[in-house]
């Protein structure tokens, strides 16, 4: 029933992204870019911090590994010819599941912190992976910059489009399965949960790997839009703070209400925030402020609760009739 | 040696009134506020009003400044914290949905100060000459500004252990139910500490701006990080540890750059992390 | 209800549907880009009333303080070639007034490549300014290089950049200031000056401290290099955290090891000298990067007075003229400073030292359009060929180094004005250079 309801959204927008770089002009098409990448970083947030409720503060660290992994082997093989060049989806797929071994680490043990100290503890992990990696770069390696070969733009577009829908279909599967289930009891009450016989630990800690690899995978795509690199591009602070707002923004109450809270935002942004961003910035602060008082849930629940009481009422007083 | 330890004590002293601020804010009401870094530029952006056009010594208008940025923070909670206060479930939804409407603010107060006074960096340089404390000479700002953090942590510190008013906070920060059920208003401790937090903030926004008058209104959140460093360092709630975690900070770095600079930066985050590891409620924190 | 709709159509089918889209999409975008795609070109000779210019700018976030006080040039020649009537275009055989679509990159890389190609393809300027800072104008170049916009850089200061385009594969990016490895040749020739002049112990234990950025890594090892050369005794060569506050434990190092000359590679002299004032640790030589180079943040928020940084030897930059030399930059100067009052707020508002060069750098740009057209192949070739008249004198670019001017030289030091003076090279020096450094003034 529901799949019926959204097969044509769902076709519409599928064959919007796939054919956008035949009618879309190259800023729109470099937008759209942008939005995808945001799009797919926000519902791997969501997937473990939405569910769980769980903040993570240091998407920038996965991110930039998976971005500083992917420049690095490109460098290495292209311009060194140290290692055998690999076809790019293989090297990203290598820079995701490296992110999945690093995430599974961290957070056998790191999920024991509660609330908002695991929010700090990844923070702290993001600046950190930045302040190592450019002691590796500038201390180590002494060659400040990574090369990267330039890719066009129909190729870096659909390099991130093709792994943005890869990204949404992963978290979309793992959302639906037990794993989503067990994530969110975990994030309604962990310690129910652990009652109803979910490993709490084991669950966290793969979802938080799972979700990490979906981050570094996009950051590992997202290598291609650069020639050159650096840890303060590759592990900027915006890639920690973004997700979660965007997030917040939609509203964290299905999988595709993150989704919407990132394309809005990123669309506002790009379209508004280019002439007068001091303006922008300071009502788009102030929307936030005011989604945050009265909108628990965001825009997507907002709208689902009004739909909800207009329905309700249609359905009163056709029972009044 | 020497010159190390109490270089680093007196970095560490400014570190200490930097994360006061914060410690007592999350500490009491659980609001973690993501934008102290912001408010604590407010600070430094009324310090320099004064000190642009009139040439006043920073210090004369640091009561100044502080009233303001307290009078700021009671506005800022009452309109955006106290309804998440009244409406939130639990003490995880509270910091949830207060985590969002620090994201606002951040936007809000940085592009306000980015407006108002343009991005060009501003500073209020003042007592620049060295003195000397046991044979080592040190700017007198910081000195200053250490003295000032210690007087504020000693104030706060009676006024946390002695006084009427700070035991309500301490028991709303300890058992905010109970002290509900004591008669105790806790919205009012609430905005109290927030406002207190923000003064706090304020003065260490105003020495920081007399100490390396480089301030843009993008610095913001590195001070917020430093705090919250210390946060989790020293203990939530806990002005011991708010002091103790700000000297460690202070001297590892001092340590670190003499040892070996380039690696300073990540081992201050690493160190944090490992901290969080094996003592998540921090050295002076209670569970 | 759902039973039927299930019966018309099963997940399956929807699943094979959308799967043959996406082949098809994709099959349709790999025959377009292999045949139909071709990149677009430049125009013809299209009815005009005005020269476009596109400008990115950080202007704000993190960068923003940096391009309020080294980029308010772009707007400055603009105003000034349109006082003068415009920019002549020989293809029209007249003037155009120039004016200029800016765009906020909020100091965020991938907002800047999108708004620098949108610039490029959706409102066709003709010219392209550079956006601030090394890293966002080195990734841009892959874009010049693709649309073949000649861009000239100022604050850009890069050894791989300049490699690349010495070996011509970045052919349209072009730099105002010296590369690193031809800061380390002056400053080495500046030592061995003052070594020949002063005595074989004039230059004595020589300290490199360097950020952890790509500015402090390429020009420390590019000066390490050529002092190793010639057989200077350098005794300590490290870095520290980018943008930090504090030296206190590096100057005791200094100290320790008996450092004569010091040369700080990185933006963060500005705390540097305020932390050896307080210790009175003064070094026999002392060349820093940019940070305390303008002065209207030197004496203005920073604080510091004339006393404070005299001797201190500014190293970044070519050439730092020298504004009183000339009427034409002692004009220029005096405009600086009633221009730049607003940005500062002080009444120091006047040109650091590359100042000048930055501001001639642009005027090249719009000399070669007056010279050769809009067809920006030629504005390329005229760049690299042909010398233009600018406030500093003729002006000529060299891929991958600095340009040549007719005035102005590399290094520059504080001395006895508001303006730095320019000590080397010697054919260009406005001033000896103080030598030994003095002693910081009693506060």
């Amino acid at each position: 029933m529901r799949m019926m309801n959204i097969l044509p959204i769902l076709v519409i927008v599928l064959a919007f992204i796939f054919l956008a770089p035949f009618f879309l002009d190259v800023y729109n098409l470099g937008v759209l870019r942008e939005t995808l990448m945001w799009a797919a970083l926000t519902a791997s947030w969501f997937f473990f911090s939405g569910l769980t409720k769980y903040i993570s503060l240091g998407s920038a660290a996965f991110f930039g590994t998976g971005l500083y992994f992917t420049a690095l082997y490109l460098e290495q093989s292209i311009f060194l010819k140290n290692l055998p060049a690999l076809p790019l989806p293989i090297i990203v797929v290598m820079a995701g599941l490296l992110n999945f071994a690093i995430a599974l680490a961290i957070g056998l043990i790191s999920l024991r912190l509660k609330g908002i100290y695991f929010a700090i503890a990844t923070l702290a992990l993001g600046i950190a992976c930045q302040g190592v990696f450019n002691y590796i770069v500038s201390d180590i390696m002494k060659t400040y910059y990574t090369h990267i070969p330039p890719f066009d733009l129909q190729t870096t577009y659909y390099t991130i489009a093709i792994a943005a829908l890869v990204i949404f279909i992963i978290i979309y599967t793992l959302y639906r399965s037990n794993l989503g289930f067990a994530l969110r009891m975990i994030g309604e009450n962990e310690d129910a949960a652990i009652h109803f016989g979910v490993n709490a630990s084991l669950t966290k800690t793969i979802g938080f790997a799972l979700s990490a690899m979906c981050i570094g995978l996009m950051g590992g795509c997202y290598t291609t839009i650069f020639t050159v690199t650096a840890p303060t591009i590759a592990f900027n602070l915006q890639f920690s703070f973004m997700p979660p707002m965007m997030a917040m923004f939609g509203g964290l109450v299905t999988f595709y209400s993150p989704i919407i809270g990132a394309v809005i935002l990123s669309v506002l942004r790009n379209y508004l925030g280019i002439t007068f961003v001091h303006h922008f910035l300071i009502v788009l602060g102030i929307i936030i402020v005011i989604i945050a008082e009265f909108m628990p849930e965001g825009i997507v629940g907002f709208v689902r609760k009004i739909v909800r009481k207009l329905t309700m009422r249609s359905l009163k007083e056709s029972e009044k009739r | 040696m020497l010159d190390i330890a109490i270089g680093g004590v007196l970095f560490g002293a400014l570190y200490a009134l930097i994360a006061v601020g914060l410690n007592l804010q999350y500490g009491v009401t659980r609001i973690l506020n993501l934008a102290y870094g912001e408010i604590l530029l407010i600070g430094s952006y009324i310090t320099y009003i004064f000190f642009k056009d009139f040439r006043i010594n920073p210090l004369l208008t640091l009561i100044f400044s502080g009233l303001v940025t307290s009078v700021l923070g009671i506005l800022i909670h009452v309109i955006t914290f106290r309804r998440l206060v009244l409406s939130a479930a639990s003490a995880e939804e509270l910091e949830f949905r207060s985590l969002f409407v620090c994201f606002g603010l951040i936007l809000l107060i940085q592009n306000l100060l980015a407006h108002i006074f343009g991005v060009t960096p501003i500073g209020t340089p003042y007592l620049m000459e060295g003195v000397e404390i046991f044979g080592e000479r040190f700017k007198m700002n910081t000195v200053v500004a250490a003295i000032l953090s210690a007087v504020v942590n000693a104030i706060m510190y009676t006024l946390l252990r002695f006084t009427k008013f700070g035991l309500a906070m301490r028991a709303t920060a300890e058992e905010p139910v109970g002290a509900q059920i004591i008669g105790i208003n806790i919205l009012k401790i609430h905005i109290a500490s927030f406002s207190v937090g923000c003064l706090t903030a304020a003065l260490a926004g105003s020495m920081i701006s007399m100490i390396y008058s480089n301030v843009t209104p993008y610095t913001g959140t590195i001070y917020t990080v430093i705090a919250l460093i210390i946060l989790v360092l020293g203990g939530r709630g806990s002005f011991i540890g708010s002091i103790v975690g700000g000297l460690i900070i202070g001297c590892a770095y001092y340590a670190m750059i003499r040892v070996r600079a380039s690696l300073a930066d990540p081992v201050i985050y690493i160190l944090l992390i490992i901290m969080l590891l094996v003592r998540p409620r921090g050295l002076f924190g209670r569970q | 209800m759902s039973r039927l709709n299930n019966a018309a159509i099963t997940k399956l089918q929807a699943i094979i549907i959308i799967v043959v889209i996406i082949i098809i999409a994709a099959v349709a975008g790999i025959v377009y880009q292999l045949f139909f795609y071709r990149p677009p070109v430049g125009v013809g000779l299209p009815p005009r009333d005005k020269v476009v210019v596109g400008i990115v700018q950080s202007l704000s976030g993190a960068l923003s303080p940096q391009v309020t006080m080294y980029h308010p040039y772009y707007k400055w020649v603009i105003e000034d070639y349109n006082a003068k009537g415009g920019l002549y275009v020989p293809e029209y055989g007249r003037r155009f007034p120039i004016t200029y679509i800016e765009y906020d990159d909020e100091t965020d890389i991938h907002k800047m490549l999108t708004l620098t190609e949108k610039l490029i393809t959706v409102d066709k300027v003709d010219l392209l300014f550079a956006p601030c800072s090394t890293g966002f104008v080195y990734a841009a170049s892959s874009l010049y290089e693709k649309y073949r916009y000649p861009v000239i850089a100022l604050t850009y200061g890069s050894q791989a950049g300049a490699e690349k385009c010495r070996k011509g594969e970045l052919k349209y990016l072009f730099q105002t200031l010296a590369s690193p490895s031809e800061v380390g040749v002056e400053v080495r020739e500046l030592l061995e000056y003052i070594r020949g002049k002063y005595g074989a112990d004039a230059v004595g234990n020589v300290g490199i401290i360097y950020h952890l950025e790509q500015h402090g890594v390429e020009h420390a090892s590019a000066i390490f290099g050529e002092l190793a050369l010639v057989g200077f005794n350098i005794v300590l060569y490290e870095s520290y955290p980018f943008m930090t506050t504090e030296f206190k434990p590096l100057i005791s190092k200094l100290i320790e090891r008996k450092v004569d000359t010091l040369i700080i590679c990185g933006y963060e002299a500005m705390f540097f000298v305020r932390e050896a004032k307080a210790m009175g640790y003064n070094p026999k030589i002392m060349i820093v990067g940019p940070s305390l180079e303008v002065p209207g943040m030197t004496f203005g928020p920073l604080g510091y007075t004339l006393d404070d940084v005299r001797g201190i030897i500014f190293y970044d930059g070519w050439p730092s003229a020298s504004y009183t030399e000339n009427d034409v930059l002692k004009k220029w100067a005096e405009d600086h400073k009633v221009r730049a009052r607003a940005i500062f707020g002080n009444e120091y508002a006047y040109p650091f030292p590359a100042a000048a060069l930055f501001y001639s750098g642009l005027q090249c740009l719009f000399e070669a359009v007056q010279k050769v057209g809009l067809d920006r192949e030629k504005i390329r070739d005229a760049l690299v060929t042909e010398y233009f008249d600018t406030i500093l004198g003729k002006m000529k670019f060299r891929p991958g180094y600095a340009p040549e001017t007719t005035l102005g030289g590399t290094l520059s030091q504080w001395q006895y004005r508001y303006m730095m003076d320019t000590i080397w090279p010697p054919e260009a020096k406005s001033a000896e250079v103080i030598y030994p450094k003095p002693s910081w003034p009693p506060s």
